[in-house]
């Protein structure tokens, strides 16, 4: 359930971001302070959360603005990257922002944890 | 361990938005800062405009005094309706900027000689090769003139902050999409940069001439063979305003024509680049008594470089005082080629000479000091430093003269300079924007006069027609007063008896109004016949302007639509010329039967370059042989020696008249050639090279000669693709590869104004939007859209697509 959240979470914080600040705003930051609330043992599923966050919000929007485009767009850009069509690099853009939240998630909750260990020593 | 997990992954991340943040990151060339890029809330996907919905807008506009309505047409022509020219300018400024905001920075850094700062060392070049020429200091030159004219200088201060008020709004993932590849963000507009803009486009058409060529081709070939090679006047001439036709001069006395010095020898320098090829341009008008509706009908097709977005945006103009509807050139305020309630016009290039070469005498090795009138006179010196995208600054030295800058060092003996003398770039008393605002409001054939008295450069042949009736031709702009042959050959710079000051007086220009025959016209020939008193050279066209005489002299009742397809025609009298004595030559024994079948469709030919035929490709191939086989001895100078080539219509002169000239010979061959057997040698050899492709299906001249519109910067996605437009340089139709007819305009000056235009583009500089290049296959197929001319933002004789309303709250 806390994934979950987690999930929900940082797809709309970081949609609200975006009127605010630069684009990495959008994902890395977000999804560390949004994986720095939660807790988990381990990193794995706090990369794939954020991945996923990440994935969705960028794919999604990029198919959202190139529909109602009718891909005029992104076939001129597919072209201009090495003939990509428009889903392949809407794919791409997928990717790239759940890498980039993934991580921004990931360090979170490493983070949290070397502290919480750092405390237990105490 | 858990530290270093924690700091390894918050590196990784770092580091990776870092790599995506940054353009060229890890010394990658050429590659866009990605991540930026590609962020749909800031990237690329943000410039994808929404198909098919269009939403009245209400816009703030700063310092506007009235509200200004805007209204779209469904070819996204913007309408503006404002009660004073200042409120229309200013939202002129605004979407203009919205619709072309990238075309107008490049353009502007272009002149600028600033484009390596966003691009790189691949520019470097080009930027000190615009700053040596001296664009951005006649740029300036030229603003200090508009400063003093109060009245012009208020009008573009309201058109910059149209645009400035436009580019304040903007946010990062607002920013066309040409500045995220690039990655830099747009600077505000400054009158300096229309002045820039203004002075780039006068290089285009007035940078022209061939004084090194023309002066090493006569040392090479002595003043006999050159005189015979290089007449200035075409055996057949048909000039712009002919004698009996022109409007008598003031009474002038010529100068002494001095011989031209053939001691000056060779020059060796590294020519800066050169106009394009083939720009040029067509334009007539007719008079009531030569048309079917009995009212006067003007014609104008500009060629020039084609470009995405295109060199210019349709616009009209409402406000009480005017009513003008056009072209506009983004970065100009005004309409520069249209009509409005009153009047027409159009312009061709008067393609005069007006640059000149002096050769500079150093009294030391410093080169600190030259001789002139006996006298020792210093240089000045100036640094111009160019900015480089992730490089150290380049600093480039100019030298100047009192001529002007020293461009050329001879490469053989640098002690040899030459000294540029462009008045174009001087601009003392410049009004060129003046003459735009001035005859976007013109009502009769008098304003049109006044207005036109102060456009000093680029010189141009400006076509009229009225509502009342008129029809006139004026060959407007500053020409110099020159000795006869003065400009055509390096001069010694070390006399003032070599200086013009003096310009041919407005009055004394060639112009007529309203003549008998019932027509003017003009595409880029000769300004006026042998007894016009002043002496001008240039590059002049002879095909185009013969064809518009004749075919205007041929009818009587004239429409738009047989304009339209005139404007469009690919006839060709160079073709209708030239081939016929080419075949004629033929040795038809020395042919294998399929050349024999290649005559046949030649013979078969009437001339024309439609895009379905094969026989342009083979008359076209033909030519080009002829040319390097007839006039090898000048190919094979070229290797080392900057030299003319002789004139297209000299060759057909030769073909036509003079079967024993020595140049027949090949020089690479020990027999003599005759006339004929270099005429059959070109045919083989061009037949020799088609084969392979005329042996594919659908070859044809639209194949061959297919015309590509590429994207400004060269991204070849938000290029054109080839486009099957037919016509030849020598044709009304005038293309080749990336030139061509920019912007095709035919206008009936009747009660009801009716104009029909093309260009070939879209409204939009935006490829992402479907107003970026939806005017392509209209313009190839030569056809025209009727233009809008609206009479109040209700009228809705034509669809409308939207609406906008700007007002100062």
């Amino acid at each position: 359930m806390n994934l979950f959240f987690q999930f929900l979470l940082t797809v709309i914080l970081g949609f609200v971001a975006q009127y605010f600040l630069p684009w990495w705003w959008v994902m890395a930051p977000v999804a560390f302070i949004v994986g720095l609330i939660f807790y988990s043992d381990q990193s794995f599923y706090p990369f794939l959360m954020g991945f996923f966050a990440g994935a969705i919000l960028w794919w999604g929007m990029a198919y959202y603005l190139s529909t109602l485009n009718h891909d005029l767009l992104a076939g001129k850009m597919g072209r201009l990257f090495g003939d990509i069509s428009p889903l392949g690099l809407e794919i791409v853009t997928g990717l790239l922002g759940g890498l980039i939240a993934g991580l921004g998630a990931m360090t979170a909750n490493l983070g949290r944890r070397m502290l919480k260990k750092a405390a237990k020593e105490v | 361990m858990r530290y270093l997990k924690f700091f390894v992954s918050a590196l990784l991340t770092t580091g990776l938005v870092w790599l995506l943040n940054t353009s060229n990151p890890l010394g990658l060339a050429s590659l866009p800062p990605l991540g930026k890029l590609l962020s749909p809330f800031t990237g690329f996907w943000q410039n994808a405009e929404e198909a098919g919905v269009y939403p009245a807008e209400q816009i703030r506009l700063p310092g506007l005094s009235e509200p200004v309505k805007v209204v779209y047409d469904t070819r996204m022509v913007p309408h503006i309706f404002a009660q004073n020219t200042l409120d229309a300018l200013r939202t002129q400024g605004y979407l203009t900027a919205k619709l072309r905001l990238w075309q107008m920075d490049m353009a502007a850094r272009s002149g600028a000689g600033r484009l390596s700062e966003i691009i790189g060392e691949r520019t470097v070049k080009q930027d000190r090769f615009q700053r040596r020429r001296g664009l951005a200091r006649g740029a300036g030159a030229t603003l200090k003139a508009w400063e003093n004219t109060p009245d012009t200088m208020a009008m573009l201060m309201a058109y910059t902050e149209g645009i400035n008020a436009y580019i304040q709004e903007l946010k990062p993932k607002d920013y066309p999409i040409e500045f995220k590849l690039l990655d830099y963000a747009p600077e505000l507009w400054n009158p300096f940069k229309t002045a820039l803009v203004l002075k780039l486009n006068t290089a285009l058409l007035c940078f022209k001439e061939e004084d090194v060529e023309s002066s090493n081709t006569l040392t090479w070939l002595g003043s006999e063979v050159f005189d015979l090679l290089f007449p200035e006047r075409p055996p057949h001439e048909s000039v712009i305003v002919p004698d009996s036709l022109r409007i008598p001069d003031s009474l002038f006395n010529n100068p002494t024509p001095q011989v031209p010095s053939e001691s000056l020898g060779y020059w060796h320098v590294p020519l800066m680049p050169k106009p394009p090829l083939d720009v040029g341009s067509n334009n007539w008008a007719v008079s009531g008594s030569k048309t079917s509706s009995g009212y006067p009908i003007l014609c104008n097709d500009p060629h020039l470089p084609l470009s995405l977005p295109s060199l210019w945006m349709e616009i009209q103009i409402h406000t009480p005082e005017m009513n003008v509807y056009g072209v506009s050139l983004p970065g100009l305020p005004g309409v520069v080629l249209g009509f409005n309630d009153h009047i027409a016009w159009g312009w061709t290039n008067a393609s005069h000479d007006v640059l000149d070469w002096y050769e500079v005498q150093w009294t030391g090795p410093d080169k600190s000091q030259y001789v002139f009138d006996g006298v020792e006179r210093p240089v000045t010196h100036e640094v111009e430093t160019i900015y480089v995208k992730g490089h150290k600054p380049v600093l480039d030295t100019i030298t100047y003269t009192h001529w002007g800058p020293i461009v050329y060092e001879d490469q053989e003996n640098p002690k040899r300079n030459l000294a540029m003398r462009w008045p174009a770039i001087e601009a003392p008393n410049a009004s060129e924007l003046g003459f735009l605002l001035g005859i976007n409001a013109a009502h009769n054939y008098d304003d049109f006069q006044r207005a036109s008295k102060g456009f000093h450069f680029p010189g141009q042949n400006m076509v009229f027609a009225s509502r009342e009736g008129d029809i006139a031709m004026t060959v407007t702009g500053r020409y110099p007063q020159k000795r006869a042959e003065q400009g055509r050959f390096i001069q010694p710079g070390n006399t003032s008896a070599n200086f013009w000051e003096e310009y041919i007086p407005f009055d004394d220009l060639p112009r007529m109004k309203n003549p008998a025959r019932g027509f003017v016209g003009s595409a880029n020939q000769l300004s006026a016949g042998p007894a016009y008193p002043y002496y001008y050279n240039g590059n002049f066209n002879h095909y185009r302007g013969r064809y518009i005489d004749r075919k205007l002299a041929e009818q009587d009742k004239f429409s738009l639509y047989s304009m339209m397809d005139l404007q469009t025609s690919n006839y060709s009298i160079m073709a209708e010329e030239a081939l016929p004595a080419m075949l004629n030559y033929l040795d038809k024994e020395q042919l294998s039967a399929i050349e024999l079948g290649m005559v046949q469709l030649l013979s078969d030919w009437e001339y024309y370059f439609n895009p379905d035929e094969i026989a342009p490709i083979l008359f076209d191939e033909w030519w080009t042989a002829l040319d390097s086989v007839l006039w090898d001895e000048f190919y094979h100078a070229r290797d080392t020696l900057a030299v003319l080539q002789p004139e297209k219509w000299e060759t057909v002169h030769i073909l036509q008249s003079d079967p024993r000239n020595t140049f027949w010979d090949i020089e690479t061959t020990p027999e003599r050639e005759s006339a004929a057997q270099t005429v059959t040698v070109a045919f083989q050899k061009a037949i020799k090279k088609l084969r392979p492709i005329l042996n594919e299906v659908h070859y044809d001249w639209g194949t061959h000669h297919a015309v590509h519109i590429n994207h400004m910067a060269l991204i070849p996605a938000f290029s054109s693709p080839p486009l099957r437009a037919g016509g030849y340089p020598e044709a009304l139709n005038a293309t080749r590869t990336s030139n061509g007819p920019s912007w095709r305009m035919v206008v009936e000056m009747g009660p009801e104004i009716r104009a029909y235009g093309v260009y070939p583009g879209g409204q939009s500089g935006n490829p992402g939007s479907f107003y970026y290049d939806n005017f392509l296959e209209t313009w190839t197929q030569g056809l025209y859209y009727p233009l809008f001319f609206m009479e109040s933002p209700e009228d809705r004789k034509q669809e409308v697509l939207f609406e906008g309303v700007f007002s100062e709250e």
